[in-house]
């Protein structure tokens, strides 16, 4: 009887909070210390009736839910692709017999039947690793496809949709708009957890919004401050690590690197201040990226002359304190020098480990005319001779002058590789890396996909936090989400498009 | 639009590229396209930001809509199906603790039990405590099914209308039912015929259904004046006796219009043969250990006496199909009707599939008066396909995929069918009875798969759960609870959802640090401290700044921040500034002093506390006591270098005390040497001078040494 009274205790404090309070957060701990410390009154949950802890619930909670007929048009679409898949399946299987039963009677054919589809995304679906939407099932009845076609005895062909009966399914994501932008906004970034956005506008302005409500993080956002970094436009914005205090560096569209910090002094109220100008003498700052170091703070720049610099901050409390700590050109080849080159972009992704007993490395790769410049680069710091070195190469020998728009650096939450994404105009690419100790920490690299879908240049690639979902945007316009399913082929799973 | 190719060599389906869709979500967000730049950023969990920016051309044509862009929060994986998300959020929070206590019992039955693992004993053991589970958690998807609780019963009342069930609860005590309930195989298809009384009402989607039947007959019954008239009332009564539901059978027979006070004389036969039937249902025999109260029937727990009873009852039933008093009975529609009747119970196949709807019901049919011993499921996998074949299911019914994938016993259709109609949450919980009797299973979702990055299925599915779960603000508290049961890959995982958690506020902050310590999250505890502890340092918190970062032993940054409070006020002894760097030292209390920095600082505080007593009272004892802070300063480790000589000009007073040396000589010699230390440091490149005039090291140096004789002298 006292587990049920404790939770009872528990439900009137959901009463009692107000409205969006987080409560609700304390519950499980609580419950789990119930359930352990008293296992023979395990039954307390069925004891409460669900409809008391529902109305509590939905008394204390107010959040937009999905319209009913958002959610069954979500379904039937689901449920469409997997017709297509068990259509397929099963056309397999029948075909498969019809030929067993043909070769009985003594009849060959001299080309293997052919098998029409009108959904590709039913020939290439599979396990859902997060959206939840395809089944193993339709990988079994897939792969009974696939089994059929790898020998040889089917081939799959495409049917358009207008030869055949068309449906038009529509089917929806939940969205929510945060914020409407101000004219004349460029780029925007967000700080660790979510609740801050630096905006960045053609005007030379800076803008901080952050969320009204800081304990839900899809709470609308509110403009703190405002301020004007630069005469041009604000070009890319990004924050630095929160362990390094509120601060962000944002590259001007004439090229300047410049570093702002927020602070508070006992006689100045908050201000947002300049802590850093990184100057360069012709050469442009075209990507920058943070990545914290063992002990201290690391900033990549990439130039427009194609030179990369490694910053490395001297004071732990101070963001104005950066000492030059490399200086090189994105080659394997580090003795020739290049003559003069205009690089277009540059896209650079630290590995962001946090065990911190690997060495530091980062991606960087160009978009400019000189082809050596070009392949993305693992970079790795070599401790003991104080310097970077190249150690991979994320390009084949025949994509290695592609031009690379965007590389992301998938975060390992426990995989016995690395995995890294570059994006050129051949496609995305999936590298997995993997550091061999017998090879004295040389990284072998095996490009295991590439994925096409954006039609142009692809402008950015995100990885979730558990490194199993990219998501992908460029100049079609689309955000599309990419997952490998269990037996590792990467497929795109979802598109997000704005209507 | 191309299509989703991965790499062109794994390619497994050759396919001209040129069409395809993806699953396409559109966006609403009411921007013309087209956009200068898109930005896509991931916040916790599922949700996803994106921020269209329009070209500044497009924005300044277009005068109607002022803005530049927008920045929506897209969140994927919502949208449960029939439940909605409080109601999801409440399945949530409680299946917390039931998950956890199972995955304990897991774990200390593997720590004491790893020699006999795979023995009937743990085996058996083990069983039952996922059947409890399994119990639990059906318990949260929704309450029992109650039986009758009012006295007086409303004799028109046929079927119940109580709180509706859920397809969720159903697909559980469906899996529950084949994989844990061992005491339910020998009676196997009596479970079913109760799981389908349960959660009939839930199988009528486009089609009928029996339960839907009884529900439009139960509307009309209030109308009726002669029931037995009624094609329907005896439609649906063959119906309900098909699937087992023998009380609203003998129910609706009971309501025949022959049992009316009025009628009873003149159709004396009609109500005799009624009477008959219904005795003859109530007396049904079933293969089951046992009813629940009132329910009619006749249990039977073993095969011989359920047999022989069984062939009794027949023998009965054909007495009276072969009586004469049908000839008598005057009615026709009771005497075909109840003969139809007779024609279910004595298992004829063709009333069976018309008094039935769906292919379940039918497949129940059978066992209940056709096939009674079959348990195995190879016997009611061919039955249920036979089933399907006479009356195919509506399109994509959930029950369907899942009963055959149970069938088929095949785990990955199964998983598959819960991932696709319930979702996470369900396969997460749903693998636990899926492994509890399944050795096979058992090893199919706990292998190590390479291609998802060394972890096994039912890792990846409890990954693929808690990042759902954290997606959400209320329910991210919960999902280190799942992660933690995830060996290899949950704790990274859950490092990265905690740094990724806001730290300016100190409740969220506390019991994030909480979880940290619950999972000896060590590395991340002490960061997430760090960057609170810098959030507070650099927004004017000072105090609280230096105890955060004391908390994170960060020693790096609290020498830096005592070597900022020193240049703050190592100027002079008298600035006004003392009280300030005082007060922050003393909040920080005597206990504080574990961090190099603060320890020194600490001791600097005292140093200059008896300096300025020197200063204003002369006192003797007050210079002897600054002098033992001096030399405890110089003596500790702590003391970074560049403090020494400021230090030791500070006490140049000290040093040439009038009435008698201070120091005694190895104290001297002490300070003589870190001058000397001090002195050849100064030639090294990168040596930070202090602000102290240029003769000051040789000024220290003639005080000692003036020291050091007089202190030889005396």
């Amino acid at each position: 009887m006292q587990a049920q009274s404790v939770q009872d205790q528990t439900v009137q404090a959901q009463v009692a909070d107000p409205p969006g309070s987080k409560s609700l957060a304390h519950q499980p701990f609580q419950d789990q210390q119930d359930q352990l410390l008293t296992p023979a009154h395990s039954s307390t949950h069925s004891s409460l009736t669900p409809s008391t802890t529902l109305n509590t619930l939905a008394s204390s909670i107010s959040v937009p839910q999905p319209t009913h007929s958002m959610v069954t048009r979500l379904k039937a679409a689901r449920s469409n692709i997997e017709a297509e898949y068990r259509a397929m399946a099963s056309a397999t299987a029948e075909i498969t017999w019809l030929m067993f039963l043909l070769r009985d009677i003594g009849l060959y054919l001299d080309q293997p039947p052919t098998l029409f589809c009108d959904n590709m995304s039913a020939l290439h679906l599979s396990v859902n690793l997060v959206f939840r939407a395809w089944t193993k099932r339709i990988e079994i009845d897939y792969h009974f496809v696939r089994e059929k076609v790898a020998l040889g005895s089917l081939i799959t062909q495409f049917v358009s949709s207008d030869d055949q009966e068309h449906q038009n399914f529509q089917k929806a994501a939940m969205e929510k708009t945060l914020l409407n932008l101000k004219e004349g906004s460029i780029c925007c970034s967000w700080n660790y957890c979510g609740q801050r956005l630096a905006l960045g506008s053609s005007d030379g302005s800076l803008s901080i919004y952050d969320s009204i409500d800081p304990t839900t993080p899809s709470s609308s956002l509110r403009l703190t401050s405002s301020w004007k970094a630069h005469e041009g436009g604000v070009e890319k914005v990004v924050w630095v690590p929160p362990e390094y205090g509120d601060a962000v560096a944002c590259i001007c569209n004439d090229g300047i690197l410049s570093l702002w910090e927020e602070t508070e002094e006992d006689t100045q109220p908050l201000t947002w201040k300049l802590c850093k100008l990184f100057e360069s003498n012709k050469s442009q700052a075209l990507d920058l990226q943070f990545g914290v170091c063992l002990t201290s703070l690391k900033l990549v720049v990439a130039y427009s002359d194609g030179l990369v610099k490694v910053y490395e901050l001297l004071e732990p409390l101070e963001l104005n304190r950066w000492q030059l700590q490399a200086e090189f050109q994105n080659v394997t080849d580090s003795t020739s020098r290049f003559g003069k080159l205009a690089c277009l972009s540059a896209s650079i992704a630290w590995n962001q480990q946090r065990s911190g007993s690997q060495q530091s490395s980062f991606i960087l790769g160009f978009n400019s005319d000189l082809p050596q410049f070009n392949s993305a680069k693992v970079w790795e710091f070599d401790e003991a001779h104080q310097r970077w070195l190249p150690v991979a190469e994320l390009a084949l020998p025949e994509d290695k002058g592609d031009r690379v728009y965007a590389v992301a650096w998938a975060p390992n939450i426990g995989r016995p590789y690395e995995v890294v994404a570059v994006a050129t105009c051949k496609g995305i690419a999936i590298w997995h890396l993997v550091s061999d100790s017998d090879t004295d920490g040389r990284i072998s690299e095996e490009k295991v996909a590439l994925l096409s879908g954006h039609d142009g240049e692809v402008w950015q690639l995100e990885w979730d936090m558990s490194g199993m979902t990219l998501a992908s945007t460029g100049s079609d316009g689309m955000v599309r989400l990419w997952q490998s399913n269990l037996n590792g082929v990467w497929h795109e799973q979802a598109a997000l498009e704005s209507s | 639009m191309p299509s989703l190719v991965s790499d062109p060599g794994e390619s497994l389906v050759p396919f001209s590229p040129q069409v395809g869709d993806p699953v396409v979500y559109p966006l609403h967000h009411g921007l013309k396209p087209p956009f200068a730049r898109l930005s896509i950023s991931w916040s916790r969990g599922n949700s996803l930001r994106v921020a269209f920016f329009k070209t500044p051309a497009a924005a300044s044509a277009s005068s109607d809509d002022e803005t530049g862009g927008k920045v929506l929060e897209v969140k994927l994986a919502e949208g449960g199906g029939e439940i909605d998300e409080a109601q999801r959020r409440r399945i949530a929070y409680e299946s917390v603790p039931v998950f956890a206590h199972l995955q304990m019992r897991r774990n200390s039955a593997d720590s004491l039990s790893r020699m006999s693992y795979g023995s009937s004993s743990y085996r058996a053991e083990w069983w039952q405590h996922v059947m409890e589970y399994s119990k639990h958690i059906s318990s949260i998807l929704g309450a029992p099914k109650t039986s009758s609780s009012s006295v007086v019963e409303d004799p028109k009342t046929v079927v119940k209308l109580e709180e509706e069930p859920t397809c969720l609860k159903a697909a559980w005590d469906l899996m529950e039912i084949f994989y844990v309930d061992k005491q339910a195989r020998a009676w196997l298809p009596e479970r079913l015929v109760d799981w389908l009384a349960d959660y009939d009402g839930l199988l009528s989607g486009p089609d009928s259904t029996i339960h839907s039947k009884l529900l439009s007959l139960q509307k009309e019954l209030v109308n009726l004046q002669v029931i037995e008239d009624e094609l329907k009332y005896w439609e649906a009564m063959s119906s309900a006796l098909a699937v087992g539901w023998l009380d609203i059978v003998v129910k609706l027979l009971r309501l025949h219009g022959s049992y009316k006070l009025d009628q009873l004389g003149n159709r004396e036969t009609e109500n005799g043969l009624v009477e008959a039937v219904a005795v003859l249902v109530s007396t049904m025999p079933r293969m089951r250990p046992g009813l629940a109260a009132q329910k009619p029937g006749r249990c039977y727990g073993t095969k011989p006496d359920f047999f022989k009873a069984w062939e009794k009852w027949r023998g009965q039933m054909a007495k009276l199909d072969c009586s004469a008093f049908w000839v008598q009975c005057g009615h026709r529609p009771t005497r075909e009707g109840l003969r139809n009747l007779l024609q279910v119970m004595l298992g004829n196949t063709s009333s069976l599939a018309s008094a039935t709807c769906h292919w379940l019901e039918l497949c129940i049919s059978h066992f209940l008066y056709v096939r009674h011993f079959t348990t195995s499921l190879e016997a009611i996998h061919s039955l249920a396909q036979k089933c399907m074949q006479l009356k195919p299911p509506s399109d994509s019914q959930w029950l369907t995929g899942l009963m055959f994938g149970i069938l088929e016993e095949n785990t990955e259709v199964v998983l598959a069918e819960c991932s696709r109609v319930f979702g996470p949450w369900m396969v997460t919980h749903a693998i636990e009875l899926l492994t509890a009797d399944n050795v096979q299973a058992d090893f199919l979702l706990h292998e190590e798969r390479y291609n998802l990055g060394g972890i096994s299925i039912e890792e990846l599915h409890r990954i693929v759960y808690a990042q759902v779960l954290s997606s959400h603000a209320l329910t991210w508290p919960i999902a280190p609870v799942y992660l933690a049961s995830c060996p290899k890959q949950g704790f990274g995982l859950l490092e990265i959802l905690l740094y990724r958690q806001p730290v300016q506020h100190d409740k969220t902050l506390l019991k994030n640090l909480e979880i940290c310590r619950l999972y000896e999250l060590d590395n991340i505890s002490s960061c997430l401290k760090k960057i609170t502890g810098m959030h507070h340092w650099k927004h004017g918190k000072k105090g609280s700044g230096v105890f955060w970062l004391q908390q994170a032993q960060d020693d790096v940054r609290l020498n830096r921040i005592a070597q900022q409070l020193f240049e703050f006020v190592g100027k002079s002894v008298s600035d006004d500034s003392f009280k300030q760097w005082e007060g922050l030292i003393e909040l920080l209390g005597s206990e504080a002093s574990t961090a190099g920095g603060l320890e020194f600082l600490h001791k600097y505080k005292d140093f200059k506390k008896s300096l300025q007593k020197v200063q204003d009272g002369k006192a003797s004892d007050a210079a002897r006591q600054a002098i033992e802070y001096l030399i405890q300063l110089m003596k500790s480790p702590s003391t970074p270098e560049r403090f020494w000589l400021p230090l030791l000009h500070d006490s140049l007073n000290l040093l040439n005390w009038r009435e008698r040396p201070l120091m005694n000589v190895s104290e001297t010699n002490l300070l003589l040497s870190k001058l000397q230390e001090l002195s050849l440091a100064r030639l090294r490149p990168g040596f930070c001078d202090s602000h102290l005039p240029p003769q000051a090291l040789s000024s220290v140096r003639l005080a000692l040494a003036t020291n050091l004789g007089r202190a030889i002298l005396e």
